[in-house]
């Protein structure tokens, strides 16, 4: 009987083909299924996969590609007809080769446009904070009474549930935190958050982590329908505001913003995927 | 008076020969000898610097009056500058001896490396030193080996006490012996597949060999030379490979015995764990008093061996226990998550996380302390206390009883990474220590105060460093920001379309190129991408007369990156008989011009749209001084 070795697997997938009874062995970072799990596996993992064989007899290595879909037909005002529809088919078999060159160039826009975001961001808090202390020309006394203010209001931020502050952060650990689906109405369940607020606005200025779940969606791990593994959120306009109001200590508003956005479902492609996270019955929220 | 005896008169005239003889050879000697003197004289630097001397030979220096300036050649590279009067009277107070010299900056200070002659000790005066050689012959063993030995003798023996054997040969065995010996391999690695250029200079010593260096295996220690990071040797349990070449061309070059020397220091250092762990927890400042009244519990470590099982357990030992007062059990996970226990035991969960798995990037250094490996660490699972470094990043959590790290962080059990681990269990100890006195009020109070602190810190970071910014100035950052931030958007939200359905993007060029304007259908055959035109027109550039060239079936042939045009319409003679175009001939083929490598490169490129433009356009344009360029005329005036 035929093995697999099934590469790329993160500990939530792990996780959910364990929860789901598949029986597999760990082979360093991967696993390892017979014949009679592959079905379930790649139904569990909503993937499809290609084998190769390995230097081993009867073990193969598996690659899977997640989130297979049906080819849609492209433009959705556009009916193709047979005679188009194949050939847009041949097109794509004949031109495949150039996906992973797309994929990399996509990638290397995105590191590069968030690195420069990165020091960015940092600057310009730096510079708003500059701006606002000049502004205000406060003493010490009256920062120090400005801040315990500060604090006062955002421990009473609601569905905030405690808060730290450690070397230069700020964390904020939430109740459960829901999104409703504005396609469906359905109320979805996202978890319990521990937001992580930068003072001085460096390394992105805000993560969030989910304590609760973390979903494949796009990416494995994401910890919310806009939040990736590493806690960054999908960049957005509200980032401009966020890093205005860090510089000018406004933490308590930045933990609403930070609440609200993680709850707040819009049109995009990432949004989308909120129907990954469990739908609760309206009366427990 | 009678004649004097033969005898006599030759011994006295043999006498004046030699005596004039004597005289000539003294002159002479005296000549060279001051004429030496004058050239050492000349010569002779002005100060020596040497450089990491520890307190205590200072101390010897001061004590014996010996004058020396403290100062650094370059920042961070401190050490003692002496006149050369002192350098004798300093070497004999420290025991020590002149192994190599090297001019410094300028001719007026030079860089001596010492080496501390081994004490006289009977225990340690047992043990050997050996050179081993089959490649170099006699005298090198003999003259250089024991240059050799006697700093490998001076530097190691007092640490390693048992024989060392010094291995000459490049590329010697890679296999470390299990014997009882020390051995020490120069030039040599576990990894000897790979190798790399070397700095120009290593613990501030010149490298004169510039032939490549080896890379450590990662099996041990390696040995860092901390301004280069550049890995000078490794320690593999009773081995070390020196991946330098130290020796040269053995017929024409001496060893370079002062980096010899440097780099043995710095093993020295790793050598005993003990003493690493001692020097550690007294930079750290550990108050170790409450370690004697904590007997009854043990600290157990699962999943290391050797000197990182050492490492940590004595950590964990001295500076978490005294804190948790309870029973330790530390484990390498390896990645896997764990789910926090409670049972009474604290424990230490290396590499792991309740949840997740991971995806963030490790930093260059924590706490100031450089990583040896960096790879992927856990992403906070949010259960617990995040620990954060200095700069921000979450090394671990405190989830209850259980502390997870969330990277491994010990790969070898060097000095620097047991800094690191004892700097990350004192913050932990600091943690655990606020928690365990603190009551909900006085926790609020607390974080209130921390809150107030470090608001009122990030406030007076600004003050020391003011800039003064007008409103246009910052108005023009949040524009820049801004712009930044759409741009930074719209590559994402492509990214994401992309990986969401990755086919979908060239699904999407097919649908451009049936929107391009003037082409009405768009085919795949076995072997060409076929694109139907409407009629094409070219304008006289002089009569300025549209002429109606015709409707076009363009192929492009993927497999050979060609490209031909077929008129659907009509053909005309021009240049030849039956051109397509006034530029293409009867078969579809193209005179080009300029554009004769262009298409063969966006068709390999699969660039299709720019491709059809392209082609397009070069129906619709005219070269009148081309031969069949001249011929446009032949062609119908449009209607």
């Amino acid at each position: 009987m035929k093995s697999y070795i099934v590469c790329g697997l993160d500990n939530s997938d792990k996780g959910l083909l364990h929860n789901h009874g598949v029986v597999f062995y760990d082979w360093n970072t991967d696993i390892i299924i017979d014949q009679t799990q592959l079905e379930p596996t790649l139904s569990i993992l909503n993937a499809t996969a290609t084998e190769a064989p390995t230097e081993y007899e009867d073990l193969y290595k598996l690659t899977l590609q997640f989130n297979a879909k049906a080819e849609s037909t492209g433009d959705k005002n556009r009916v193709l007809d047979r005679a188009h529809a194949q050939s847009r088919a041949s097109y794509i078999q004949a031109c495949s080769y150039r996906l992973k060159g797309l994929e990399n160039e996509a990638q290397a826009k995105v590191s590069d446009g968030r690195q420069k975001l990165v020091s960015a961001q940092e600057s310009f808090v730096w510079l708003a904070r500059q701006h606002h202390l000049s502004g205000t020309r406060v003493q010490e006394d009256k920062l120090r009474q400005t801040f315990a203010e500060q604090f006062q209001r955002l421990i009473n931020v609601p569905k905030v549930r405690a808060i730290r502050v450690s070397n230069g952060s700020i964390l904020v650990y939430t109740d459960m935190l829901y999104a409703r689906n504005p396609g469906t109405g359905l109320l979805h369940e996202l978890g319990q958050y521990l937001i992580v607020i930068r003072t001085d606005g460096s390394d992105d200025a805000l993560r969030w982590f989910n304590r609760t779940r973390r979903i494949r969606t796009i990416q494995p791990g994401m910890n919310a329908p806009r939040v990736f593994a590493d806690g960054t959120a999908c960049v957005d306009e509200i980032k401009e505001t966020l890093l205005e109001l860090i510089a000018q200590f406004e933490f308590a508003t930045v933990v609403e913003l930070a609440i609200q956005f993680v709850e707040t479902i819009t049109n995009d492609e990432l949004s989308k995927h909120i129907e990954k996270w469990p739908v609760i019955q309206e009366k427990t929220a | 008076m009678g004649h004097l005896p033969s005898w006599l008169t030759s011994l006295s005239s043999n006498a004046v020969i030699l005596a004039s003889t004597g005289t000539v050879l003294i002159v002479l000697i005296g000549l060279l000898i001051f004429w030496r003197y004058r050239h050492i004289l000349k010569h002779r630097p002005d100060s020596y610097f040497i450089r990491w001397l520890s307190k205590e030979q200072k101390s010897r220096l001061s004590q014996a009056s010996v004058p020396f300036t403290t100062t650094a050649v370059e920042p961070g590279e401190e050490g003692v500058l002496l006149s050369c009067r002192n350098l004798k009277r300093a070497l004999k107070v420290l025991k020590a001896q002149i192994v190599e010299t090297f001019v410094l900056h300028d001719k007026q200070i030079h860089e001596i490396v010492l080496t501390v002659s081994l004490p006289k000790i009977p225990p340690l005066r047992q043990y050997t030193v050996t050179v081993k050689s089959e490649l170099a012959g006699w005298y090198y063993r003999w003259y250089c080996g024991r240059k050799i030995a006697r700093v490998v003798r001076d530097v190691l023996l007092p640490s390693i006490k048992t024989n060392i054997v010094v291995h000459l040969d490049p590329r010697s065995t890679c296999v470390p012996n299990i014997d009882e010996n020390f051995h020490v391999l120069l030039y040599s690695s576990l990894k000897q597949d790979s190798s790399v250029h070397p700095p120009g200079k290593l613990f501030g010593v010149p490298v004169l060999f510039k032939s490549q260096a080896y890379l450590p295996s990662l099996q041990g220690i390696p040995i860092i030379d901390g301004a280069t990071n550049f890995a000078v040797a490794e320690l593999v349990d009773n081995c070390l490979y020196l991946h330098l070449d130290m020796l040269g061309d053995i017929a024409n070059n001496s060893p370079q015995l002062g980096l010899l020397a440097r780099v043995l220091e710095r093993v020295d250092e790793e050598l005993i764990a003990d003493r690493v762990l001692a020097d550690i927890l007294k930079a750290t400042n550990i108050q170790n008093n409450s370690v004697d009244t904590d007997k009854s519990h043990a600290v157990e470590v699962a999943g290391f061996s050797g000197r990182r099982e050492t490492v940590i357990a004595s950590l964990v030992r001295d500076i978490l226990l005294p804190a948790v007062k309870s029973n330790i059990i530390v484990k390498n996970c390896q990645g896997h998550n764990e789910t926090p226990v409670s049972d009474g035991a604290f424990r230490v969960f290396f590499f792991s996380s309740p949840i997740g798995s991971p995806y963030l990037e490790t930093p260059e250094s924590l706490w100031g302390h450089r990583l040896l490996k960096r790879g992927l660490a856990f992403v906070p699972s949010a259960m617990g206390l995040p620990i954060i470094d200095d700069a921000g990043f979450i090394v671990g959590e405190l989830v209850d009883g259980n502390l997870y790290l969330h990277q491994e962080y010990i790969h070898c059990g060097s000095k620097a990474e047991a800094a690191l681990l004892a700097r990350l269990l004192v913050e932990v100890r600091h943690e655990l220590s606020e928690a365990a006195s603190a009551t909900s009020e006085s926790l609020t109070k607390l974080i209130a105060n921390h809150f107030d602190n470090e608001c009122l810190r990030q406030a007076n970071a600004c003050a020391a460093h003011p800039v003064s910014l007008s409103v246009p100035e910052l108005t023009k950052q949040r524009i820049s920001l801004r712009k930044l931030v759409k741009d930074t958007h719209l590559a994402e939200l492509h990214l994401v379309r992309f990986q969401a359905a990755p086919q979908e993007e060239l699904g999407r060029e097919f649908d451009e190129l049936l929107k391009l304007a003037n082409v009405t259908d768009v085919k795949m055959t076995n072997d060409a991408l076929v694109v139907s035109t409407r009629t094409l027109y070219c304008v006289h550039p002089k009569t300025k007369q549209k002429h109606e060239i015709g409707a076009f079936e363009i192929h492009i042939y993927m497999g050979r990156n060609a490209i031909k045009w077929f008129n659907k319409t009509r053909r005309v003679h021009g240049g030849r008989n039956n051109m397509n175009a006034p530029h293409v001939d009867e078969n579809g083929n193209a005179c080009f011009g300029n554009t004769k490598d262009l298409f063969p490169m966006l068709i390999s490129r699969r660039e299709f749209v720019s491709a059809v433009e392209l082609a397009i356009a070069f129906i619709e344009s005219v070269n009148l001084d081309d031969n069949w360029g001249k011929f446009l005329g032949h062609w119908p005036i449009a209607a």
